[in-house]
């Protein structure tokens, strides 16, 4: 090894892990914030995640794909801040609401767009009526394009569970956006 | 219109207007729960998302990361008290061959140097400093290079490629090696020698 080759071939901790956790922090937030449902707290599920894997750096410089082992990562940490706190019978201040101010800012102004904020409107709130197991299936596969495999690992069920599941949010999602039911739900 | 021709351009999103489609879809109850569930995909694949405050990126690494150790002239104070013997014991002087002196001529080759740790040091703070009589091949006249680097347990080979751009005689290369507020410095004598001179190479372990 020569010197320049050490030279670069060994860079700051700190700047291995922003290289590696760089290009998967936009999923990341997008992911947190499809859970929680609010941007700002998004950022701090990311942020607390990012803290707690610094340590941990040559265990995710050894992961052979990043993004579904941090998904795992962050859903496991949204599960001990959050789903915990709303599954205690002392705590009921968190449930998963629809964004629907994040709706309201952009609601577009064509009568065919607006069809179509309206419809996923609908399905935002829809899945709020879904179990919490189903939701999560609905928004990594579905939402977030991981695949069904993916989506097992990362919240450790079976493939055959993970595309149950989907089958069956699915399906209630669609009774959801007969024209009956959204104006039923989407009642401002 | 069959099945399979309607669910093929269902799938590919298109055709929603073609006629024949929408004709089958009127008689076929499957073919309708189908169209249902792709349009709930499609949906739910588009479903938008805030955008994160600018500059967020750089926010979210800066306040994950520890704070970045304070700047060298700041740790001076305490780099005699601290415990600077941690690197005392890990990294351990043993050169190799009768002398430890390198002969350096215009045709030397590199010359190596094995930092040995029993441990990692991840980000140990590296340091050469070169005597007036040498330099490194690519790095100009630079006599003092300082980067971080993480050490793996074990040895860590550093390779030297000296060049000669003075006069000949004895000098020193200096190593430095901080981590964690504890620093140790290697001196490694060099014997600068004519391009006819003393060929021996042996390579310098710290």
């Amino acid at each position: 090894m020569n010197l320049v080759h050490f030279f670069r071939g060994r860079t700051a901790p700190e700047d291995r892990f922003t290289d590696l956790v760089r290009p998967h922090l936009r999923s990341m937030y997008r992911t947190a914030y499809r859970w929680t449902q609010d941007s700002a707290e998004a950022e701090d599920l990311v942020q607390d995640v990012l803290a707690r894997l610094f340590p941990r750096l040559e265990e995710l410089a050894a992961v052979e794909k990043p993004g579904p082992w941090l998904a795992r990562v962050l859903y496991r940490r949204y599960v001990d801040l959050y789903r915990r706190r709303v599954n205690s019978p002392i705590d009921d201040a968190v449930r998963w609401d629809s964004d629907d101010d994040f709706f309201r800012e952009c609601m577009p102004d064509e009568r065919d767009e607006f069809q179509r904020w309206e419809l996923q409107r609908a399905l935002n709130r829809a899945l709020a009526d879904l179990e919490e197991g189903w939701r999560d299936v609905v928004l990594l596969h579905d939402v977030e394009g991981y695949t069904a495999l993916e989506v097992a690992e990362i919240l450790q069920l079976n493939v055959g569970t993970v595309k149950s599941r989907l089958h069956r949010a699915r399906k209630k999602l669609k009774t959801a956006l007969q024209p009956g039911a959204i104006e039923r739900n989407c009642a401002c | 219109m069959d099945c399979n021709r309607a669910r093929r351009q269902l799938e590919s999103m298109r055709g929603w207007g073609d006629g024949a489609l929408l004709q089958h879809l009127r008689r076929c109850a499957d073919c309708r729960d189908c169209a249902g569930e792709l349009r709930v995909r499609d949906l739910l694949g588009t479903l938008p998302a805030p955008e994160p405050a600018a500059g967020f990126e750089r926010r979210l690494v800066a306040a994950a990361l520890p704070e970045r150790r304070p700047p060298a002239s700041r740790l001076r104070g305490w780099q005699f008290a601290t415990a600077a013997g941690l690197l005392l014991a890990v990294l351990v002087v043993c050169f190799r061959g009768q002398s430890p002196v390198v002969p350096v001529s215009m045709t030397t080759p590199p010359i190596s140097v094995s930092l040995d740790t029993p441990r990692n040091l991840s980000g140990a703070t590296i340091r050469v400093s070169l005597p007036p009589n040498l330099a490194l091949e690519g790095y100009g006249d630079t006599r003092q290079l300082q980067w971080r680097a993480d050490l793996n347990a074990g040895a860590n080979r550093l390779t030297l490629p000296l060049r000669l751009r003075g006069a000949a005689g004895e000098a020193e290369i200096v190593i430095r090696v901080e981590h964690g507020g504890a620093y140790r410095e290697f001196r490694v004598p060099v014997q600068v020698v004519p391009a006819n001179g003393d060929r021996r190479r042996p390579t310098t372990h710290l």
